[in-house]
């Protein structure tokens, strides 16, 4: 199932806290918020933590479904809407709950995507967006404009070094990110599609051992 | 498929594609069913259904080995289609757009999305047509109610949920297996036109031919193929389960339309019968069911419909929303993705005016497939190059039979309608 963009990495481990974590409480007031408008019959919008749930209220029976994408977020989402019982719902249905089955495991391969905006401004949110606000941690993450371009062949792979320089010609500001292949989806999505990035490109998966 | 061990540890980690073997069974055919799978029964849509059909009752058996040959083509470009999404984890329209900028990639999705909307409204007409065959009832009628409910199943409903049902009805299709055997065919003969290929150069044959490759080899599958990857988040890891998957749906695909062209051939073509209605289509399946044949048809064609007018419809919106870098996705909500679910809605309504005022059912599936036969190997070109980029795929460039098979697909097919367009311009339509 795919994810919303809004407020979701928070609750996300140990490794967010590490970065410091201040949206605990946005994000818990977001959570309550959709549940307020659920409860209100607006069934429509999507989870802030969960993305594309699908909910019906029927009577008191809150029924919920969509795939998740762990054990984890299943008992969370199950405990938030338990919670709510007798707070304008009467009984919970999970059944058409399902978790993801992931056949991908992290920690083989890598990979770097490489998104161009229209200025440094625009870079540094994008990245504080994927950073703070999904469940991805990159290994590397940094932005180059037309100032920094020297930095160029450290952080971007031989085969697409051209066609960044091209970008820093043209006034382009980059924002470099290597994430695990696993998480490689989600980066994308969320450069692609909910940031004003002109392009995005990814580079080949490489093997993690090769570079330690 | 692969060699190595089921999961490599790392340090026989040498490269990325050695991090990605694994050795598959016949026990994981089932269990790893998918997009590849989906795509294959979306593949025989209503349109393609007719176009065998026409085809079996035109020309007999004489391009079972446009068929034959065809598969491991179809194979190759839908697995292209697929590993250019397992690596670069883009659909193809985003693929497209920044790989070739906006100049080749609008038009390609462009016409691919016109093709899907006149195929998605020829393949209402056949389903109106399936269900007057049952009810009596005129097919006009049942058009607007049918789009209606499609389009709210795609855009409210788990989509990826009903298609894994939706194929149990498709498979009504097996019973061609068995008409064509029934209906015996001299199989001497449907051997050779298999394996020895017999070429005309009649505007007739030619239609046929391209209309033929043109529904097997179907543009917008490699878009549905690239999207069903990335939402089943299928990355490099995966690649032999894309591949095994893809290589069931489309063998299982092409295996039916070989038993559609048998069965009207046999039935149809050898007593000189045109197909002019859904009826006379329906006949072919006599030998199986005798007075039940149209019912099995209709069947056939309806659950045929259902599973591909949705996909032809979010084929075209994931093209439109990936040349725009718009949210999109069958498992988003639509307050979501709004635009990504305007485009499939846009889509069943204009297909659906398409519908009500076309006036030749069999017609307009046939010509349909023409069209989309014009379109492919230009997609199949554009493919090659992103999957033989080393830039773009690094250690999963194309190897060579992939390429030759790629090529050989390009030039098949541009040939063929290059043959068609030339005898259609001096001779006219058949």
């Amino acid at each position: 199932m795919r994810r919303t963009t809004t407020i979701r990495a928070e609750r996300r481990s140990g490794k967010t806290a590490a970065r410091g974590a201040p949206h605990a409480d946005s994000s818990a007031s977001l959570v309550d918020a959709w549940w307020a408008t659920v409860l209100a019959g607006d069934v429509s919008e999507p989870h802030p933590i969960f993305g594309d749930v699908r909910v019906s209220l029927h009577g008191g029976l809150l029924r919920l479904s969509g795939e998740l994408e762990s054990a984890a977020d299943h008992s969370e989402l199950v405990r938030q809407a338990r919670r709510r019982i007798g707070h304008g719902i009467d009984s919970v249905d999970v059944s058409g709950l399902t978790i993801a089955s992931h056949w991908e495991k992290p920690g083989i391969l890598e990979q770097t995507l490489i998104s161009a905006f229209p200025s440094r401004d625009a870079a540094e949110f994008a990245r504080d967006f994927v950073v703070k606000h999904s469940r991805v941690v990159p290994k590397q993450n940094e932005i180059v404009d037309s100032n920094r371009a020297g930095r160029l062949r450290a952080v971007v792979p031989e085969d697409l070094v051209r066609k960044a320089r091209h970008a820093l010609a043209g006034r382009r500001a980059l924002l470099i990110l290597r994430v695990d292949e696993t998480e490689a989806f989600r980066v994308r999505e969320l450069l692609e599609e909910d940031t004003r990035s002109e392009w995005t490109m990814t580079a080949p998966p490489q093997p993690i051992a090769s570079k330690q | 498929m692969a060699e190595v061990s089921r999961r490599p540890s790392h340090a026989r980690t040498h490269s990325a594609r050695d991090a990605t073997k694994e050795r598959l069974g016949v026990s994981d055919a089932i269990r790893i069913a998918g997009p590849g799978v989906i795509s294959g029964g979306a593949d025989n849509d209503p349109a393609g259904i007719a176009t065998y059909s026409i085809v079996g009752a035109t020309v007999g058996f004489a391009q079972n080995w446009l068929l034959f040959l065809s598969t491991p083509m179809l194979i190759v470009a839908m697995q292209m289609s697929a590993k250019v999404a397992n690596v670069t984890k883009s659909d193809l329209a985003g693929l497209l757009r920044t790989s070739f900028g906006a100049r080749v990639a609008t038009p390609a999705v462009v016409l691919m999305v016109i093709a899907n909307v006149i195929t998605m409204g020829a393949d209402l007409l056949a389903m109106g047509a399936a269900v007057q065959l049952l009810t009596g009832i005129k097919f006009i009628y049942w058009i607007v109610p049918m789009a209606a409910v499609m389009a709210g199943v795609t855009i409210f409903l788990d989509y990826k949920l009903v298609s894994k049902y939706l194929l149990w009805l498709v498979a009504v299709y097996a019973t061609y297996i068995v008409a064509a055997v029934l209906a015996r065919p001299d199989w001497g003969d449907v051997i050779r036109s298999t394996f020895l290929p017999r070429i005309s150069l009649s505007p007739d044959y030619l239609l046929g031919a391209v209309a033929l490759l043109g529904t097997t080899i179907t543009p917008y599958l490699f878009f549905w193929q690239a999207s069903g990857e990335l939402e089943e988040k299928r990355g490099v890891q995966s690649l032999s389960r894309s591949s095994l998957d893809i290589t069931i749906g489309m063998v299982w695909s092409n295996l039916i339309a070989f038993f559609i062209i048998v069965a009207t051939g046999a039935v149809l073509f050898s007593h000189h019968t045109q197909i002019r209605t859904a009826a006379d289509a329906a006949r072919a399946l006599e030998p199986v069911a005798g007075p039940y044949a149209t019912l099995l048809f209709s069947i056939g064609v309806i659950g045929a419909g259902l599973l591909a007018i949705p996909i032809l419809a979010s084929s075209a919106a994931f093209g439109v929303a990936g040349l725009a870098g718009w949210r999109r996705g069958l498992g988003r909500n639509p307050k979501n993705a709004p635009q990504f679910y305007v485009v499939i809605g846009l889509a069943f309504l204009i297909a659906m005016e398409l519908a009500v005022s076309a006036v030749d059912p069999i017609k307009a599936l046939f010509y349909s497939q023409v069209l989309d036969g014009i379109i492919a190997p230009v997609l199949i070109v554009l493919l090659l190059l992103l999957t033989s980029s080393r830039k773009l795929m690094g250690d999963f460039v194309n190897g060579i039979p992939t390429k030759v098979f790629g090529w050989a697909a390009a030039a098949v097919m541009v040939l063929a309608d290059v043959a068609m367009v030339y005898q259609v311009a001096t001779k006219g339509l058949p």
